[in-house]
């Protein structure tokens, strides 16, 4: 029996094991640069592609998967190919295949034949793999020099625009209640109408602006377009590819240890610092991990005081009744409720009640242009997360402070000390550890939380962060990504869910980093807090 | 005391006040918080059940221009806003009047002979012009404000009132109307039909039956298509004369929209049918409907034309519908080896309606569904609903009821009534009583304080009850709460949803408990001291894992290999135990030597991992011979053609992993710390008087340690019911009954996740799923508190030692 008990421990450490080694293998290698292959099949036709894994099928033997890439010109738009194995006449590693990481499309596989590059001035050099590297360096000086200021002065007119639109909508409903008003206010309306006709004016004036600014990156755009890669691929059509929509390009066969190296931290960095591309499955995550940091943070805001005080109050403060009975009783179950009881509470109470009455009370004149707080976004995520993590906090404040001893107490009672300073210089300070264990637990829990947020405004791909540079800064009615939620529905609702599996694989693994400090850092904090209480009671 | 430190005193003093009382406030707050969930989510199930009421909004009387008797139809148009309420009158010279029930004046008054008249284009302009030639004899309406004229030449016409397009909104307005023939049946040479009633379907397209001397059912159909080219419309009529040769005579008809169903009831109790095609009848069927063969007085179809509502001479009000007979159901399911086809004609049915009939093989049979609460006379006249599947009842006493069929509901009820007609949004109910006109508002009601939205769909029944929706054949639980049209039936039984949690639940527990109880009593009792302080911190970092990871982890990875390797995970069902029970006979001979007992004791786990691991991989090497051996290469096929076993990619067996992984730190963690908290001097006591370290376990610590283990599984389980994303991922998310592994579940909280950014908020389906949540926050609640109260006996039993 000994032993039956045993292997339950071994099978639920092998299962952690298990889990841990295929999160680690998959989302650790995706990064690495394997080799790709030239496969020649017996029908004669050949492709490139890199090997990943394969499968025994009783029909038709060994198969291979491969990833080809060069998804616009597969007939099925497809990334992927199984072959089988005993159709394959030769394959062969040639060493100046090149790999070019795209804006769409994904990736694509070929030989450099050469490059036109009309609009680009080149050092002179024979090798023809530098000489991409450095008409992709041009092309990026060229869109910085070009496209960028462009981009930047349409945002800026488009702001403007958009600020217009606020004040006008304003206008039209302060006349609309000028005008409903007994006896109507006829000089206001007047005076509303001069403003509404200037402010459309106005509006007409940004909309011509903004509409030459377009029409001036789309012709620059069009002659930075005019630079192509010429390739081969692996079926020997001639293909050419703009440089502007290359992303990376690299010659994996030809790569040293360090240049894989390279490459990979390269990678990684990408992941952090920029923007997901083609429908999340490509680029980074910097506005999920940004969305994740800003909902914790918020999510701190509202409920770490909350839970200390009530926490203080059940530990410090509360003498036992039926009335503390039911508030331990309440601070138990709502650690128990569901997280998606929470999520369907912040639908409902916050988004459906109070977001509501903010936009009918506040932002009555454009409700025209869709709700501004009725809607889901990262205040009433935060609000919802909060509730959900109160009672993390208070049971970790109340254990702390329970464990002090009643001698330190009634010492500091002794010397003359009111029940407030007590509690303010010598309990809190020595309950701090294990009040900061309980914020962690809640941040870690927060972190990997998702139902709730379903419900209360995440969405999986949002145009602007909730924090900019623009005034009011932070936008606590805006929707956000989350990396838990870019798991399911990258995983899940992604149209070309292959493709994109590697992805998931990653942000996996970094919520689970995350998560996993968190956790740590918070269970080394209560051990440690723990030691240190029993020396001193000793 | 000097002055300073007086007032030292007094602020410290305000400050501990202060304190006391922001501190309070903080834990009020708290209190407060779990209240206002609860109260929150209640209060907004709470419209679901509450009884509905008839506001009268107003009353009026009979305008002098028309005489009661002369009221042959009436329909009503009403604001949801209660602004304005506006009936139709119509008389026996064809003439609707139309009346403002606020004031009780006639502000329009339109002849449907003007209208009919089709060089007459603005309706209501040539009034008189031919009336007076002709009578109206019935005007029956079966939608709101569309009527069968039925005159006394021999013509039939369906005439709509429609609302001109509004002008400006300011207080005191009123619409206006015109009346639009939709279609005209000339006179026939047969006479003046006895009854008739004729829908329209679209703009285009009518279909009229009407009954003659003798039983004969004159049919005609008419169709206009709109040649692209030349713009000219062109009426095609198909007539198509059926001779109801039965007993008795007919007393009622009904027609569905697309005049592909005709039924009839008789005097003598007959029901009958007749499928037509577009020349002839296709099939027929003459259903005895009641043994006391009393007189069918009424008939109607519901929107959606599936239900048929049959109302009799002895008060009872039925619904019937076509329905594969039982009989014919399961030869098909025997004979057939192939599961899937079998369901694919399944889907098939439930998605197609009366049109289905001829396509599919199936002979349906036209089956009494439900009988509605009778009332005591006979039936008069049935009002079905525009807008849903409730419908009004008068008897021949004046009572009339309103119910809801599908959930079985009594709405309302109205005494003294002659006419009922129903507003087009079906909220408002129009009635003729003696020489007065009253409106209702039908709407729920607050204990009689307040108003709110009435859900007359959900009902006890409806939600937890096995209910006969249409296109299935028999009452079911079932949840699909949205469809492809407007008249489809939100089918919102929570049974399905309590089913698939309680079943992914039990599955998991099934894996979870027993390992993480036996790895607690490992680590507790028989592994050396340190293991633990370790491997406390390693469960809890599992514990931390997100339950989306895991989610994704088992419904992308595994759910492949699982697939892949199902034979391999039976075998090492058996392999795993068969390799220990070999292993521990070799352990009896080699545990006499002292250095490997020395060794192996208290880290036995280790053994046992490496034993696991082997029995896992001669699973996974003997699988594929056995696979090739015994299921024919493919086990997924061989279990659905054998066993009648459907495997689906997304199954139980994942749940199991899946949640179980999330529960099992959990009860562990728990279950461990109650174990070790069992005093040393009783083990010590135990393993002194000479038992083993397991009978110390069994009989000592466990009988001690047990309710605290009680508590551990409870919070594991409540914390399983509650799990969201996992269930989401890897469930499939398909609301079946069926207590299979290999199937999938949904279960109420990915329920919740996945309808309710969907849901029109204050709407039925919103207010569902908000059930679904106070019946998730019952279920945690209960086990929560259960291992809380067995947790604080615990304390106090063992605070002694």
């Amino acid at each position: 029996m000994v032993w039956i008990t045993g292997g339950a421990l071994a099978a639920i450490l092998l299962a952690a094991l298990t889990m841990l080694f295929v999160i680690l293998y998959n989302g650790l290698g995706i990064f690495w640069p394997s080799r790709v292959q030239r496969v020649q099949l017996t029908d004669g036709t050949g492709f490139l592609g890199m090997r990943l894994d394969g499968h025994t099928d009783p029909q038709h033997g060994a198969q291979v998967r491969f990833k080809t890439a060069n998804r616009e010109f597969d007939a099925q738009r497809q990334d992927f190919r199984w072959i089988t194995q005993s159709d394959v006449v030769s394959a062969e590693y040639p060493v100046d295949v090149v790999v070019l990481e795209r804006q769409a499309n994904g990736d694509f596989y070929g030989f450099l034949l050469g490059l036109r590059v009309p609009g680009l001035e080149l050092p002179e050099n024979s090798d023809p793999a530098t000489r991409l590297q450095q008409a992709l360096r041009a092309i990026a000086v060229q869109r910085a020099e070009r496209l960028d200021p462009l981009l930047d002065r349409i945002s800026a007119v488009t702001d403007e625009r958009n600020r217009v639109e606020v004040v006008q909508l304003k206008a039209a409903y302060r006349k609309k209640q000028a005008e409903a008003h007994v006896p109507p206010d006829a000089d206001a309306v007047a005076l509303l109408d001069g403003q509404l006709k200037e402010l459309s004016a106005e509006a007409a004036s940004l909309q011509g602006q903004s509409e030459r600014l377009v029409a001036e990156r789309t012709a620059a755009e069009t002659t930075l377009r005019e630079n192509v890669a010429v390739f081969r691929d692996g079926k020997g059509t001639e293909r050419s590819i703009t440089l502007i929509d290359v992303v990376r390009a690299f010659r994996p066969n030809a790569m040293g240890i360090a240049g894989k190296v390279g490459h990979y931290l390269a990678k990684i960095w990408e992941l952090l610092s920029t923007a997901p591309r083609e429908a999340n499955t490509e680029g980074g995550v910097l506005p999920a991990i940004f969305g994740t940091v800003a909902l914790i943070l918020l999510m701190a805001l509202s409920s770490f005081p909350l839970g200390v005080l009530a926490g203080v109050y059940l530990g410090e403060y509360a003498r036992d009744g039926v009335f503390v009975r039911m508030v331990r009783i309440g601070v138990n179950n709502l650690a128990g409720i569901p997280s998606i009881v929470y999520g369907i509470f912040g639908c409902g109470f916050f988004i459906n009640y109070l977001g509501w009455n903010i936009d009918h009370s506040l932002y009555a004149y454009r409700l025209s242009k869709g709700p501004v707080f009725g809607t889901g976004g990262v205040l009433w995520a935060a609000l919802t997360l909060g509730l959900l993590t109160v009672p993390v906090v208070i049971v970790a404040t109340e254990e702390a402070i329970r464990v002090i001893p009643r001698s330190i107490r009634e010492s500091s009672f002794a010397l003359g000390s009111t029940k407030f300073q007590t509690l303010y210089r010598v309990i809190l300070p020595l309950a701090s550890p294990g009040i900061l264990t309980g914020f962690i637990l809640a941040m870690a829990r927060a972190a990997g939380e998702v139902a709730p947020l379903m419900l209360t405004g995440v969405v999986n791909s949002a145009a602007t962060l909730p924090l900019d540079g623009k005034f009011p800064f932070l936008h606590l009615e805006r929707q956000f990504m989350h990396l838990g939620f870019q798991i399911y529905s990258v995983g899940f609702q992604s149209p070309n869910s292959e493709a994109a599996r590697p992805m998931v694989y990653v942000i996996t693994l970094l919520l689970i980093l995350i998560v996993m400090v968190l956790s740590s850092v918070a269970i080394y904090l209560r051990n440690r807090m723990r030691k240190t209480l029993q020396i001193r009671t000793l | 005391m000097s002055k300073t430190s007086q007032a030292t005193l007094r602020k410290i003093k305000r400050h501990d006040l202060l304190a006391r009382w922001v501190v309070t406030l903080g834990g009020v707050l708290v209190i407060g918080c779990v209240i206002g969930i609860l109260v929150m989510i209640l209060g907004t199930t709470l419209p679901l059940f509450l009884p509905a009421r008839a506001r009268l909004l107003a009353e009026a009387n009979l305008p002098t221009s028309v005489k009661a008797e002369g009221v042959l139809g009436l329909g009503i148009e009403a604001t949801s806003n209660d602004r304005w309420q506006i009936a139709h009158l119509v008389d026996a010279s064809g003439t609707f009047h139309i009346v403002d029930l606020a004031t009780g004046k006639v502000i329009q008054e339109l002849s449907a002979n003007a209208a009919e008249d089709h060089s007459a284009s603005a309706p209501g302009s040539k009034q008189g012009k031919v009336a007076g030639s002709r009578k109206v004899l019935t005007a029956d309406s079966s939608g709101s404000a569309s009527f069968t004229l039925r005159w006394s030449d021999g013509a039939v016409s369906l005439v709509d009132v429609v609302a001109l397009p509004r002008g400006k909104q300011v207080d005191g307005y009123v619409p206006r109307f015109a009346l639009k023939t939709r279609a005209v049946i000339p006179a026939d040479k047969l006479g003046v039909p006895e009854t008739a009633v004729m829908r329209s379907q679209g703009e285009k397209s009518s279909a009229c039956a009407a009954l003659y001397e003798g039983n004969r059912i004159v049919v005609v159909r008419q169709n206009v298509t709109k040649n692209e080219i030349t713009d000219e419309e062109t009426t095609s009529t198909n007539r198509l004369t059926i001779q109801g040769d039965m007993p008795g005579r007919i007393t009622t008809l009904a027609i569905d929209c697309a005049g592909g169903m005709v039924y009839a009831g008789t005097d003598k109790g007959l029901l009958t049918w007749w499928q037509l095609h577009e020349d002839r009848v296709i099939s027929h069927d003459i259903v005895p409907p009641f043994l006391d063969q009393r007189p069918i007085t009424s008939m109607q179809l519901l929107i959606g034309d599936v239900t048929l509502v049959v109302g009799d001479a002895a008060g009872n009000v039925t619904n019937w519908f076509f329905v594969v007979p039982k009989s014919e159901r399961k030869s098909k399911n025997h004979s057939s080896p192939k599961a899937m086809e079998a369901t694919a004609s399944a889907t098939d049915i439930a998605s197609g309606k009366g049109k289905l009939i001829a396509a599919t093989k199936e002979v349906k049979k036209l089956t009494l569904v439900r009988t509605l609460d009778s009332h005591v006379t006979g039936i008069r006249n049935i009002v079905p609903s525009p807008r849903n599947h409730s419908l009004l009842v008068r008897d021949e006493s004046g009572f009339a009821t309103m119910d809801y069929t599908t959930s079985e509901r009594r709405l309302t009820t109205f005494k003294g009534v002659d006419q009922l007609a129903f507003s087009s949004r079906g909220d408002v109910v129009l009635a003729l009583a003696g020489s007065s006109l009253k409106a209702w508002r039908i709407e729920g009601s607050f204990f009689g304080l307040g108003k709110t939205t009435l859900h007359p769909e959900v009902s006890w029944f409806a939600l937890l009850g096995r209910v006969w929706y249409e296109g299935l054949n028999e009452p079911e639980f079932s949840w699909q709460s949205t469809g492809g049209t407007d008249d489809y039936e939100p089918k919102l039984s929570l049974v399905p949803l309590i089913f698939g949690t309680l079943k992914g639940t039990f599955y998991a527990m099934l894996l979870a408990a027993p390992l993480a109880l036996g790895a607690a009593a490992y680590v507790s009792h028989f592994a050396f001291p340190k293991l633990r302080t370790w491997i406390k911190p390693v469960i809890e970092i599992m514990a931390c894992v997100p339950s989306v990871v895991l989610g994704f982890l088992v419904g992308l990875w595994l759910a492949p290999v699982i697939k892949d390797g199902l034979v391999a995970l039976f075998l090492s069902a058996i392999c795993i135990p068969v390799l220990f029970v070999l292993f521990l006979l070799f352990w009896q001979q080699v545990r006499k030597s002292p250095t490997a007992q020395r060794r192996v004791r208290s880290r036995e786990f280790l053994l046992a991992g490496i034993l696991l691991a082997v029995g896992l991989v001669v699973a996974a090497w003997a699988s594929t011979p056995v696979e090739q051996r015994f299921f024919g290469g493919n086990v997924v096929m061989w279990l659905s053609r054998h066993l009648g076993v459907v495997y689906d990619q997304r199954n139980s067996i994942l749940i199991a992993f899946g949640v179980g992984f999330m529960v099992i730190p959990i009860i562990f963690t728990l279950s461990e710390d109650s174990l070790s908290s069992v005093p040393h001097s009783m083990t010590a006591a135990s393993m002194a008087l000479g038992a083993s370290r397991w009978q110390t376990l069994w009989r000592v610590v466990l009988p001690s340690a047990s309710p605290g283990i009680f508590a551990a599984v409870m919070i594991g389980f409540g914390r399983a019911v509650g799990e969201t994303m996992v269930f989401l991922m890897a469930t499939g998310n398909s609301a079946q009954m069926d207590w299979s592994p290999f199937n999938g579940m949904r279960t109420l909280s990915a329920n919740i996740a996945q309808e309710v950014p969907e849901a029109a908020v204050d709407g039925t389906l919103y207010r569902v799923l908000f059930l679904c949540a106070v019946v998730l926050f019952l279920m945690t609640f209960t086990l929560n508190t259960l291992a809380e109260v067995v947790r604080q006996r615990l304390r106090k039993r063992f605070g002694q030692f």
